[in-house]
């Protein structure tokens, strides 16, 4: 299985979370493993990081493995502050 | 609002919460007074517009978190399958518990501006009194699981979850097996084979994630009661220390649990009496007063790493090499570098290894120590998982397969020979998102001849571990599956480089690398020769 590599850039927001659930659909139909680079998030929202959590619950059904690459602090903060880090299976990578 | 609606509602409120709480504690909230420590269970269930509109829970929550200690738990039963999600919309809902001295009031005020967006409990939590609840727990300690209705549980001895886990083991061999063999089953045959072995993959997936959550907890059970028992310690030896920590979601097999906090107690307090300098001590060597004291844990292909590291004074080497001598533990002609004399301090006769070492043999585990004169110590805890399966990506170096942890892998591509940088020494860098990362050419660590000649051909499989990262030159990239694995050091001895070893579909062992072991072999001038894995076409 290929390992998709996902690049956040530094703001992922309720602006922009259709563009990337499109992308996100398309790599789950060709279930591949994905690291997602967040390393230079400044800016994450609830939309953002609800539909995360979403697609890491899809992805593990598939048996694919999601690698949070090095998340950023304000990534990391915010999805604990939401109670979904645990369910997203950061903490086995980053 | 006004201020009389606003008292009004905080009445009633009263009222209400009074005539469901035993006479005591409703006693206790005669007055909404927030100078004692209140429990609060709230339950948050946004419309599916709220984040639409541009109202944010992150910054709801941020601003709880700012009142008191708040757990943060999500309902996700609202949430749809991934292809039908609207992004825009809403479908979490949160039960949050904040404690600390803060009335109702304050909590409504944080969601005032939500109000007409959402459904909002805010309760007195009546299960847990303010003794019952830690406040020194940290805030912002999160669950996946939803407590607002607690499912009936039965107890069960650790020694059957284990045997269960093991099952899983060979459930995920087999499917391993079976996934290999399809390989040579007919072509007409094949669709239903391949279904039916994605199903198998999913089913032992989904038991894992069940023994996971029945068997472990976060290390954060551990680390948020630590600093209170450094700061009692601290407080008595004159001593100033700031704990910090990192890893706190990290899972902790339960039956190690309580062991490993005696340990933990026993090295903090170690620390506090021997390493940690007094504030004077240290402004004398030029350092803050206060010293520094950090808490990390980690997986590591397998196990649990808990790294307890200082900026104290560090081990006195000498010291230890003359005691150990004296104990008839080495002879004083015995040439050993300063990290084999500092572990010394872990065999018998030093009272680490009453405190630290033995207990944590008992439990399958190991400790390690470095240390630097007059910059810390750093003990390094390395504790074996009930669930040791992890998914995994083959890789072929010269004629031999390994196992690489699929999580430490960032991104794999073809190498470009004319960015290859060499340095000082046999030392080559590779340019890698703005940055530069070291090559292993595994074939030359692992001493085995090239099958390839071209680097052309080869392939950087970047890896980063604990915010190191290097690019490993391997041949090719094989298949990607779950493996279990199995200890080096229970049949055979721990090898720099290698975490375990592992049997592969087609019933080869492969041995299973240990990235951050690799650099250590890497930067080592003379490494421990490793032994090969066995030969063979690894599925």
């Amino acid at each position: 299985m290929a390992v998709e590599v996902i690049e956040c850039g530094d703001a992922l927001e309720v602006a922009n979370v259709n563009a990337l659930h499109s992308q996100l659909l398309t790599v789950l139909s060709e279930q591949k493993h994905v690291a997602f680079n967040c390393s230079q998030i400044e800016r994450v929202d609830t939309a953002a990081l609800q539909m995360l959590y979403a697609f890491s619950k899809a992805s593990s059904d598939y048996g694919c493995v999601i690698n949070w690459d090095e998340a950023s602090d304000v990534f990391i903060h915010n999805a604990r502050l939401l109670g979904l880090a645990s369910a997203m299976g950061m903490q086995a990578s980053t | 609002m006004t201020d009389n609606e606003t008292n009004q509602e905080i009445e009633a409120s009263d009222i209400a919460t009074k005539q469901t709480l035993p006479e005591n504690q409703a006693e206790a909230i005669e007055q909404d007074d927030p100078a004692e420590t209140v429990v609060w269970d709230i339950i948050f269930s946004p419309s599916s517009e709220l984040l639409q509109l541009g109202s944010e829970p992150v910054q709801l929550f941020q601003a709880l978190s700012t009142l008191g200690e708040l757990k943060v738990s999500i309902d996700d039963a609202k949430l749809p399958a991934f292809s039908e999600l609207d992004p825009t919309a809403c479908y979490l809902s949160w039960h949050l518990t904040l404690s600390g001295e803060i009335s109702e009031q304050q909590i409504k005020a944080v969601f005032e501006p939500v109000e007409a967006q959402c459904e909002l409990s805010v309760e007195r939590s009546i299960s847990a009194s303010s003794d019952e609840h830690d406040t020194d727990a940290k805030v912002n300690q999160e669950s996946s699981q939803s407590p607002i209705m607690k499912a009936p549980s039965i107890a069960v001895e650790m020694d059957k979850v284990q045997a269960l886990a093991n099952l899983v083991g060979e459930l995920v061999l087999t499917q391993s097996m079976l996934s290999h063999l399809s390989e040579q089953v007919p072509p007409t045959l094949l669709p239903k084979l391949t279904e039916g072995i994605a199903q198998l993959d999913r089913h032992a997936r989904d038991m894992q994630k069940v023994i996971i959550q029945m068997s472990t907890l976060p290390i954060s059970t551990i680390f948020d009661v630590l600093p209170k028992y450094v700061q009692d310690l601290s407080q008595a030896s004159g001593k100033k220390v700031n704990v910090t920590t990192s890893g706190e979601q990290t899972e902790l097999d339960k039956i190690v649990l309580e062991g490993i906090r005696n340990i933990l107690e026993n090295l903090v307090q170690s620390v506090l009496e021997y390493g940690l300098e007094s504030p004077e001590q240290r402004q004398q060597v030029g350092k803050s007063e206060t010293g520094t004291l950090h808490l990390n844990a980690d997986h590591q292909a397998g196990h649990i790493i808990i790294e307890v590291s200082d900026d104290g004074a560090g081990l006195d080497t000498p010291n230890i090499l003359q005691k150990a001598i004296e104990k008839g533990l080495v002879s004083a002609t015995e040439k050993l570098s300063p990290h084999d004399i500092q572990n010394l301090i872990f065999e018998p006769g030093f009272s680490a290894a009453d405190k630290v070492s033995d207990p944590l043999n008992k439990m399958g585990g190991s400790v390690e120590v470095a240390s630097i004169a007059g910059r810390g110590t750093m003990f390094t805890l390395r504790l074996p998982l009930m669930m040791r399966i992890i998914d995994a990506q083959t890789i072929k170096v010269a004629d031999q397969y390994y196992v690489l942890p699929l999580t430490a892998i960032i991104d794999s591509f073809e190498i470009d020979t004319k960015d290859i940088k060499p340095v000082s020494g046999k030392a080559e860098l590779y340019p890698f998102r703005g940055d530069y990362i070291p090559i292993l050419r595994l074939d030359k660590l692992f001493n085995l001849s090239p099958t390839m000649t071209g680097l052309e051909q080869r392939l950087l499989v970047v890896v980063a571990v604990q915010g190191q990262k290097a690019g490993l030159l391997v041949d090719d990239l094989m298949s990607q599956q779950q493996v279990v694995i199995n200890s080096l050091e229970t049949d055979y001895q721990k090898v720099l480089g290698f975490s375990g070893a592992t049997i592969m579909g087609n019933g080869t062992v492969a041995l299973i690398l240990d990235i951050v072991g690799l650099m250590t072999l890497y930067k080592t001038p003379n490494p421990l020769k490793p032994y090969k894995s066995d030969r063979g076409s690894a599925g």
